[in-house]
């Protein structure tokens, strides 16, 4: 599965969020659904030996949409089972598609020229997205 | 008035069964009694299903086959059910092939067309172990890659039809970790097996299903073909979980054909057996008691409906639909039965006399609907942790055009359905519940009613005054998932059941106001005069908190009128009322209608 968002949400947050600010929310969003302490998380332990069962796993799924404003796969935790991996497919998901996220229906040379027109309104990790994407 | 398109099969369907109460046909209750008292499967009435051609709409059209629709597949369900569940268990089981139909490659679906078309090879749904009950993650069943295919070991039990069957939809362990991703789906064909590689275990005698060939199957070094994968390697519980979600949905209808037969062997005894001068449907409490039954059956009959049309329209969100059918109407069904038991009295501990003792056998049989496909507790699980999110979403929800569409193509039912696509079943609808999200509209709808013409103003100022105590109770359930409480919920906790119980009472009131509303002009009149509506409300309600019966008499009494009236012609038990094989046999009939199926 290549790292994708599935949709086309207007207002996409946490793009630009560095790998370990990402690691660190959805290690307290697990330990919160775990009932354990966040030090108790290793992030490169697989979340069934947490306890973590495969329907708690679609819906923390959809705790990270709500999170960050997309549309993710509902077996993202099933694919990427460690806070580490799933940490990193959201990095290059969201760093791969701000703008399309940003603005689905349009063209994304579009979505650019829009972005660029707002560039003031962007969070400075929004900015190193959009760098991102236009220089390649 | 014409019968609705898509239940013109089961109408068909009911004539080449005839009635239940004739002896001689082969699905009689008499008949369903014998096999049950033997403990013999219910051989004649398969042949018979195959003779006429049911397992026909098993396949898509784009297939050959002849199903167009899960209203209409529900229908003819519920008519087999309402004569013997362990008849509809059995043949049932080829809704397995959806496991093919939805994850399956063009190959694997032309077989398994060819199979259920022109053979009578069934299937079997081998997940269950012994040890893992629910727990599928923890199967030990495995299989291992080999040069030629797969190669099974384990045990599978207990399974419904596993010894009698041709097909097995096997879920095995590829993977060594205990993740979602360590099961993989096959579909074994048992001519594809060397004989001495798998064995049948012994059938289980159990409570109710007497005559089903409940038993299981033991794999030693068992090898299967590649083309045996449904899917991917580590697909399994995804393509599990979701065919379930329609499986789990058509439940519903099983359900159904058993509180009919229960509440129609009731009544039939209540209007003849002469009691203190008159007849027990003369005692005021029994009739009450019937009625009640009868608004039960209407709730889920909605419920059903709206969820199998629901199926074709909003299938992204029967990760919460098919749970809330699945949980709901077998419940609430197996509850009404076992109301009606006190009014056959001493003859619902029969095993034969009254209709052959038949409503002891619909009481135990329809118990092990809430068991099967996902319990009662294992649906309310997977609702109660989608409920955050479905509150969230419909707080967000503004007016949306497109719901409103989905919610017409739904609710009327004069509406062709869009075809089904599996594709869209999805593991998490992300809060959407178009049925609850459009609730509000409906209070609208209903608050623009002209009072006088188009309704009765005594039964619109009922309706506005529960309804809006169902829309109270919902934000009130809103606030409490939403709040601090709500939010520390831990996944298991019971107080989470709770809730989800209390999402599903609500979301039963939002589907009878969407029929209602929606089929007013369609349906006859005493589905337009709305009396069933504020009574199924009401009696909603009271599984929220104890309720005043608050509402006329009269409602109650032409509730009880209208069931006899249905009773009395031969009717099911429905807002679509659609017309029972005859009560007497005519053998001319029965042959007109068996040259013109084919």
């Amino acid at each position: 599965m290549t790292a994708q968002i599935l949709a086309k949400q207007t207002d996409p947050h946490g793009v630009g969020l560095a790998q370990h600010e990402i690691e660190s929310r959805l290690t307290d969003m697990l330990a919160e659904t775990l009932r354990i302490a966040p030090a108790e998380i290793d992030v490169s332990r697989p979340l069934p030996h947490y306890g973590l069962d495969s329907i708690d796993a679609v819906t923390l799924a959809g705790d990270l949409e709500d999170w960050l404003n997309v549309e993710l796969p509902s077996t993202l935790l099933w694919d990427y089972p460690t806070v580490e991996g799933i940490a990193s497919y959201l990095g290059e998901a969201l760093r791969a598609q701000p703008a399309q996220t940003a603005h689905a229906p349009q063209d994304s040379q579009g979505i650019d020229d829009d972005l660029l027109d707002h560039l003031d309104d962007l969070e400075p990790g929004q900015i190193d997205a959009l760098l991102d994407e236009l220089i390649p | 008035m014409q019968t609705l398109k898509q239940y013109r099969a089961a109408e068909a369907l009911e004539r080449q069964l005839g009635d239940p109460l004739n002896d001689a046909n082969t699905l009689s209750f008499k008949n369903a009694m014998s096999w049950d008292e033997a403990e013999a499967f219910p051989q004649p009435a398969v042949d018979l299903l195959y003779r006429l051609g049911v397992n026909h709409h098993y396949v898509p059209a784009s297939y050959g086959g002849r199903f167009t629709s899960y209203e209409e597949f529900q229908s003819l369900a519920r008519s087999v059910a309402r004569r013997d569940l362990a008849t509809a268990v059995t043949f049932s089981t080829l809704v397995w092939s959806t496991l093919v139909w939805v994850g399956g490659d063009e190959q694997q679906k032309r077989r398994m067309a060819k199979t259920l078309r022109w053979t009578k090879e069934a299937l079997c749904l081998a997940y269950s172990e012994e040890h893992h009950g629910a727990d599928l993650i923890a199967n030990e069943c495995r299989a291992e890659k080999t040069a030629q295919g797969w190669r099974l070991n384990g045990e599978k039990w207990p399974i419904n039809r596993a010894t009698r069957s041709g097909g097995m939809a096997v879920l095995a362990k590829t993977g060594r970790e205990r993740d979602s991703r360590s099961l993989s789906l096959f579909m074994v064909d048992k001519l594809d097996l060397d004989p001495a590689a798998y064995t049948n275990l012994p059938r289980v005698k159990t409570y109710g299903l007497r005559g089903c060939d409940i038993s299981g199957v033991r794999f030693d070094n068992c090898q299967i073909p590649e083309r045996s994968l449904i899917g991917d390697v580590g697909q399994g519980l995804e393509l599990a979980l979701r065919a379930f979600q329609v499986t789990r949905t058509l439940c519903a209808g099983l359900s159904l054909g058993v509180a009919d037969t229960a509440l129609r062997s009731t009544l039939d005894f209540a209007l003849n057996r002469k009691l203190y001068g008159g007849t027990v449907f003369d005692i005021p409490n029994a009739r009450r008691m019937l009625g009640e039954a009868f608004i039960d059956i209407l709730i889920c009959d909605c419920m059903a409906t709206a969820a199998v049309r629901g199926l074709h329209v909003s299938t992204e969100q029967f990760s919460v639909w098919s749970a809330v059918a699945k949980y709901f109407v077998p419940a609430t069904l197996e509850r009404t039965v076992q109301e009606l038991s006190v009014v056959l009295g001493a003859r619902h501990f029969m095993r034969e006399r009254h209709q052959h003792g038949i409503f002891q056998k619909m009481l135990r049989d329809g118990a092990v609907v809430g068991l099967f496909d996902g319990s009662s507790q294992v649906n309310l699980h997977a609702l109660g942790l989608q409920l955050r999110h479905t509150t969230k979403a419909r707080r967000n929800a503004g007016p949306d055009t497109a719901r409103d569409e989905r919610l017409a193509t739904i609710f009327d039912l004069g509406r062709v359905l869009p075809s089904f696509d599996g594709r869209r079943l999805d593991l998490f609808s992300r809060g959407r519940d178009d049925v609850m999200q459009g609730f509000a509209s409906a209070l609208e709808h209903l608050h623009g009613l002209d009072s006088g013409t188009e309704v009765d103003g005594v039964v619109l100022g009922h309706l506005l005054r529960l309804t809006d105590e169902a829309m109270q109770a919902l934000l009130a359930l809103d606030a409490l998932l939403d709040g601090p409480q709500g939010r520390a919920l831990n996944p298991q906790s019971s107080q989470l059941f709770t809730y989800a119980k209390q999402y599903c009472v609500l979301h039963g009131a939002a589907t009878c106001l969407h029929m209602w509303l929606y089929n007013r002009a369609r349906l006859d009149g005493y589905f337009a005069a709305g009396e069933w509506l504020a009574l199924a409300l009401q009696r909603l309600l009271g599984q929220l908190r104890p309720q005043p019966d608050t509402l006329p008499n009269a409602y109650h009494e032409h509730a009880a009128e209208r069931l006899k009236h249905l009773h009395d012609h031969q009717k099911l038990f429905s807002i679509v009322p659609l017309q029972l094989a005859p009560s007497h046999s005519n053998e001319e009939e029965k042959h007109h209608d068996r040259a013109n199926t084919r």
